[in-house]
């Protein structure tokens, strides 16, 4: 099922809603925030979303990874998250 | 015939004693509003101006034919269409945005013109009442001769009656603001908060520019509304006197609310003409300066004067001053085709003079219109769609602007869960403001909300048509891409 999740793309200069389906993967997730921040931020470095405040495991599934609907996503290169 | 001084105050303040009714239920607290104090606690009541009727409508009828004569000179066409087309933009952002506001404080003035607890503030709120029917007249008029050249303009009128989210984030502030609020929140919020503190930015500060564009219309229009608002505006002072004399935390809370709601609207109004859709070269100050002039230090000198503390947001709203409009204008930049104005790509030049005015704020902001930049040279002229967003944006449940708070590397937004339902907010003072009078703001729904009830579309094309808004109508870049510095350099 698809769940929407507020996203906060790091460096970009507002927040987007997304649909994204509970069996999406983490990476999956990261790679199509990118895109569509793409005419605000330019994609580079490694994609890593923040949850909860903790990094998610890029090969979870969204559902495994505890992301529910409307939380709060963030997008960080692997240099933010650092 | 008798001196003014002397029938002066039977025209404008005569009050008398109730035989058959109770005071309170000529003036119910609901309506007149809180704290409802006996009448002879605000015998004292006065304004400056002490307009009598008669005044009013002579001096009233000689703006009126001054402004024909420069409508008719320099308002047509053919006048118009010569102004610079980013100037342009500002103008319709404008006409938009507060000309039917203004017809909604025809509806506060009236309710204080029949509900104010004095008869020379009842009288003044007519004289108010009739000053903003005439401030949405007069816009509606002018820019109607436009539309026949540029839809845009039909905007003037449509935007309020629209779902575009522009409209839902003034609509909410406007209906509480102007139609929703007792006579003291009305007089307090709008004329001594929003008229005093932050509408000289953009009657005086705009007028200036369109001085230096040379939008003689626009300059004229501005200056003749900016006279009735100084007028009326003064109501606000004697009756936040009143209230700090007897209920001195209520004066507080409303000033605190009404100064981050208006500077939130403001920002984003007067914020994105004035740095970024006026042309370089007709800028005299940038919107930082201007709200340091007209807000910081001359609204707070009002305070001191009424034994007030700052706002609350104070420092919320001194360290959103140098980005929040930024924020929001690359925002809407990107999602140009939600709203019924073009906009202006800040070039090399544009982005000198912001890193001069924003030192502090700009090298977060620059990395995004270099991308903006970059993705309009790899596309070309004309490729709107290249630098332009598709993904449904988020919005503020208070103020129902986008989620465009704190800075590029940490957005300030807020995550609530209250009553079964997650509610998120833009910033700490939206949040609070919420909290502190559910009531009001529970049931609304903002786009976001709409979307996930089956309301309003989520695919972006078939939103923009939910807005009300067509291909011949809808924002772009004022110059298709096509900007010099974009070019190749040719050969040497």
């Amino acid at each position: 099922m698809a769940m929407p999740l507020y996203v906060f793309v790091r460096g970009d200069t507002l927040g987007l809603v997304v649909l994204a389906p509970e069996t999406e993967s983490v990476d999956e997730l990261a790679q199509r925030l990118s895109r569509a921040a793409a005419p605000r931020v330019a994609p580079g470095g490694r994609l890593r979303v923040l949850h909860r405040g903790k990094l998610l495991e890029g090969r979870l599934t969204l559902a495994e990874a505890g992301v529910s609907a409307l939380d709060r996503v963030d997008l960080l290169t692997e240099a933010q998250g650092d | 015939m008798p001196l003014r001084e002397e029938w002066c105050d039977l025209a404008r303040k005569l009050d008398w004693s109730f035989s058959y009714a109770d005071e309170r239920q000529v003036f119910p607290e609901a309506l007149s509003g809180t704290p409802w104090l006996p009448a002879r606690e605000w015998r004292d009541w006065d304004e400056p101006f002490r307009s009598t009727f008669a005044e009013y409508v002579a001096t009233q009828h000689k703006k009126e034919v001054s402004f024909q004569a420069i409508a008719e000179a320099v308002g047509r066409v053919e006048d118009i269409s010569q102004l610079d087309p980013g100037w342009l933009s500002a103008v319709k952002l404008h006409m938009a945005t507060l000309p039917l506001a203004e017809f909604a404080a025809v509806v506060g003035n009236l309710r204080a013109a029949r509900f104010g607890r004095d008869s020379a503030w009842r009288m003044t709120s007519l004289l108010g009442a009739l000053d903003e029917l005439r401030h949405t007249q007069l816009p509606l008029r002018a820019m109607h001769d436009l539309v026949r050249w540029d839809e845009q303009f039909e905007w003037t009128h449509r935007l309020f009656h629209s779902s575009d989210w522009v409209a839902v984030a003034g609509r909410h502030l406007v209906d509480e603001l102007l139609l929703g609020s007792d006579a003291i929140e009305f007089a307090i919020g709008t004329h001594f908060v929003f008229e005093t503190g932050f509408t000289n930015l953009q009657f005086i500060g705009l007028t200036s520019m369109a001085k230096q564009v040379g939008d003689r219309l626009f300059e004229q229009m501005l200056q003749s509304i900016q006279t009735d608002e100084a007028r009326h505006a003064q109501i606000g002072h004697p009756v936040l006197k009143k209230l700090v004399a007897h209920d001195r935390a209520r004066a507080q809370r409303l000033v605190d609310k009404w100064f981050w709601r208006s500077f939130r609207f403001f920002a984003v109004v007067t914020g994105f003409a004035m740095d970024y859709l006026t042309p370089l070269s007709a800028r005299r100050a940038s919107f930082k300066e201007f709200v340091e002039e007209w807000v910081v230090d001359q609204f707070q000198s009002s305070l001191d004067e009424l034994g007030l503390e700052r706002p609350r947001y104070w420092q919320q709203f001194l360290d959103a001053l140098p980005i929040y409009h930024h924020m929001v204008y690359a925002s809407a930049y990107t999602y140009r085709a939600t709203t019924w104005f073009d906009f202006v790509l800040p070039g090399p030049a544009e982005q000198a003079w912001l890193a001069e005015k924003y030192p502090a704020t700009w090298p977060e902001l620059a990395p995004v219109w270099n991308n903006i930049t970059e993705r309009w040279r790899a596309a070309g002229p004309g490729v709107e769609w290249y630098t332009h967003g598709t993904t449904p944006v988020s919005f503020c449940n208070l103020c129902q602007l986008v989620l465009c708070g704190g800075t590029p590397s940490e957005n300030s937004a807020v995550f609530v869960e209250s009553a079964g339902r997650q509610r998120v907010f833009c910033s700490e003072p939206c949040r609070e403001l919420f909290e502190a009078e559910p009531e009001r703001y529970a049931s609304h729904l903002g786009v976001v909300e709409r979307i996930l009830q089956g309301q309003a579309p989520a695919n972006l094309l078939e939103l923009l048509r939910y807005f009300g808004l067509s291909e011949a109508n809808f924002g772009r870049d004022v110059h298709s891409g096509d900007y010099d510095f974009l070019r190749p350099p040719g050969p040497r």
